[in-house]
């Protein structure tokens, strides 16, 4: 009998071993490893791009831990899938938009100036630096919901565009047809390209 | 695994006809989307009350899993890990010899008495001002080396070396000329380098449509622009 472990190393890709018997969803010991191992391995990056993705860190841990309490009584069948980082970024981003319909007026709040000046970088002008980020972020923020979730999975994931595909359960034709939207209208309300045209 | 995976940084990707605009416009997405993201230290807060709850969600349904006290520790070994990964890319310069540095770099190595040129064999910068001071285009210096069939570089050696003997050439300078894109074509050809589609995706849409290669990308820019997906696997 074959069947997949529950952790695979540094490599996403399931690893076969023979086995005289597979996990169930009741066995306690199975069930404690992965939901170790859904903290260790996923909640920190999920915390963070739910952040990102929602622009405020209160919505985004309710949004997180709604998703969790939900899937964690099946979590052991979601390690048996080839990319649970990408199953559990599907389910907090299905939430997110589902959220954003009903709720979206929580989806997006600025951000405290002190707050900012905590991630800002060492050079240039600080005050200049964090005005340029707090506009494209703005700009970020009116666009379209699924164009938007496109770019943070590309630009602050680094997810490849057939990933953003399953997370977002499309084709990665759609993604970048999300994508070129997306970019198109940034440009087009960016006033330091305007200049240059 | 990729499971806590290195965040914040832009996908480059083979972009066609690619340019430091979209780059420079990746990097500035990419470091708004940096500047919410949480510190350490609440990551690790937050996924440790999460975990409790799950937990205790755990322990109602009658089972216990006592995995929640490691939680802090273990999210902030992961949030470290991940904060020592984010480190940018650097920027890349493309040597290019017909640069006014290139000229320079050029004047210094022979101020210094060493022979060294960065531009091609059989071509001097001579040659190259000469030809281009003179008001010839690029679509002048197509259609010379089609009349000569002789390559681009071996035109411009050519042409330049005619200019300077003060000899006349084919035609006036100037006189093929390609007109410019709109700023509509402009934008669709953007769109679809911005959409993450590659150079060979867009050798396939040329094929495709049976059009040269500046034309496909336009016309993808505007299948992308409506919101519509190309004819692509």
């Amino acid at each position: 009998m074959t069947i997949w472990l529950e952790t695979a190393g540094t490599d996403s890709a399931p690893t076969p071993r023979a086995a005289p018997a597979p996990a169930q969803d009741g066995d306690h010991p199975a069930r404690a490893r992965s939901l170790e191992e859904l903290v260790r391995a996923h909640l920190p990056g999920l915390i963070r791009y739910a952040t990102v993705l929602v622009g405020d860190q209160h919505t985004a841990a309710d949004l997180v831990q709604e998703v969790l309490l939900r899937a964690h009584q099946r979590w052991h069948r979601i390690t048996l899938t080839d990319r649970p980082d990408l199953y559990l970024r599907r389910m907090v981003t299905n939430e997110h938009l589902s959220w954003r319909r009903h709720w979206h007026v929580r989806m997006i709040r600025p951000t405290a100036d002190d707050a900012l000046v905590d991630h800002a970088g060492a050079g240039g002008d600080p005050a200049e630096h964090l005005a340029q980020q707090d506009a494209m972020w703005r700009r970020l923020a009116r666009l379209p919901a699924r164009q938007r979730t496109v770019l943070v999975l590309r630009y602050y994931e680094g997810l490849a565009d057939a990933e953003i595909a399953t997370v977002l359960g499309t084709s990665p034709a759609t993604v970048r047809s999300h994508a070129a939207r997306a970019l198109a209208t940034l440009r087009h309300t960016d006033p330091t390209f305007m200049e240059t045209r | 695994m990729t499971q806590d995976r290195r965040t914040g940084t832009p996908v480059p990707g083979p972009r066609p006809g690619g340019d430091d605009r979209h780059d420079d416009l990746a990097e500035r997405i990419a470091a708004a989307l940096r500047s919410r993201e949480p510190d350490a230290a609440d990551t690790a807060a937050v996924a440790l009350r999460i975990a409790a709850r799950i937990e205790a969600a755990d322990a109602r349904s009658g089972l216990v899993t006592p995995f929640a006290r490691r939680a802090g520790t273990i999210a902030v070994t992961g949030v470290v890990a991940s904060a020592l990964g984010m480190v940018g890319a650097g920027a890349t310069a493309a040597a290019n010899p017909y640069t006014d540095f290139a000229a320079a770099v050029d004047g210094v190595a022979h101020a210094v008495g060493v022979d060294w040129s960065s531009m091609p064999d059989g071509y001097t910068r001579e040659q190259h001002d000469a030809f281009w001071d003179a008001g010839y285009s690029a679509e002048d210096q197509v259609e010379l080396a089609e009349l000569w069939s002789v390559d681009i570089i071996e035109v411009k050696a050519r042409a330049g070396q005619m200019v300077l003997d003060g000899e006349r050439l084919p035609f006036k300078p100037g006189t093929h000329t390609t007109s410019q894109p709109s700023a509509e074509e402009i934008a669709s050809s953007q769109a679809f380098i911005d959409s993450g589609y590659t150079s060979e995706d867009l050798a396939a849409l040329s094929a495709l449509w049976n059009v040269d290669e500046m034309e496909a990308k336009v016309r993808a820019g505007e299948i992308l622009l409506a919101g519509k997906p190309l004819p692509l696997p």
